[in-house]
C-alpha cells in the first residue's frame, strides 16, 4: 500500500516540491507564498538561509543554502560567529519543530526588537512553513 | 507557552489574533489566503477528510484553533 501512495504522489525520491507539480496551481500558489516571505524586506536573506538550513538539521536532513563551516557551526549550536540578530532568530528556529511551546515571551520580544513586528511575523511564518516543508519532504521520501 | 499576544494587532480598535497580527505583513497574509483557498476548495480529498486531519493535528500540537 505504501509504495502504491508513493506511485501516486511521485517517484521515489522527489521532493515534495517536485510532488507538488502534481497540482500546478497549488504548487504556484504555494510558491508565491514563499516568495512574499523571503521579499518581505524586513528580514535578511541570510537569517533566511541560517534558519531554514537549521530547521533542516533538525530534521535530519542536509542543510542547504549556508556554507559547510555555517551548516558545521548550526549542527554543534556554536553561534559565536552569527550577529546577534542572527543569534535571536536561530533561537527560534531551535524551538519551532519540536519544542514550539518552549518558545519564550522574551525570545519573541527579542525577534521584534532586532527585526521589528511585521519582520517578526514574517520570521515566525518563514519558519513554522521550513518546518512544514522539511515534514512534507521526510514523509514523502521515507514513505517507502 | 504564552497566554498574551506577543505581537500587537496591526489593525486600529481591533484585538491581536492570526488575521489582525498578520496583516503587519499584508502581502504574506494575501498570499496565504490564496494559498488556504486553493488547499481547501480544490483537490480530490473531501473537506470533511481535510477538516477532521486538521482538528487532529491541532490537538496533537497543543493548538487552540
Amino acid at each position: 500500500m505504501e509504495r502504491m501512495l508513493m506511485n501516486w504522489l511521485g517517484n521515489e525520491g522527489e521532493s515534495f516540491e517536485q510532488v507538488l507539480a502534481l497540482r500546478p496551481e497549488l504548487q504556484r500558489k504555494y510558491t508565491s507564498f514563499l516568495e512574499s516571505i523571503t521579499s518581505s524586506g524586513d528580514v535578511p536573506a541570510r537569517v533566511f538561509n541560517l534558519c531554514r538550513a537549521r530547521v533542516q538539521q533538525i530534521h535530519g536532513l542536509k542543510a542547504h543554502g549556508v556554507t559547510a563551516q555555517e551548516a558545521g557551526d548550526l549542527a554543534r549550536q556554536d553561534l559565536s560567529r552569527f550577529t546577534d540578530a542572527e543569534q535571536k532568530a536561530l533561537a527560534a528556529a531551535e524551538r519551532i519543530p519540536f519544542q514550539h511551546h518552549m518558545l519564550a515571551d522574551d525570545e519573541v520580544s527579542a525577534i521584534s526588537n532586532a527585526f521589528g513586528e511585521a519582520g517578526c511575523v514574517a520570521l515566525l511564518t518563514a519558519l513554522a512553513f521550513f518546518d512544514v516543508t522539511c515534514r512534507l519532504n521526510t514523509t514523502i521520501t521515507e514513505a517507502a | 507557552m504564552s497566554t498574551i499576544p506577543r505581537v500587537g494587532s496591526a489593525v486600529a480598535g481591533a484585538p491581536a489574533e492570526f488575521g489582525t497580527v498578520m496583516s503587519h505583513t499584508p502581502d504574506i497574509i494575501t498570499k496565504f489566503g490564496e494559498l488556504y483557498a486553493e488547499f481547501w476548495q480544490q483537490g480530490l480529498i473531501s473537506q470533511e477528510v481535510k477538516e477532521m486531519t486538521r482538528i487532529r493535528n491541532a490537538r496533537i500540537t497543543d493548538c487552540g484553533y
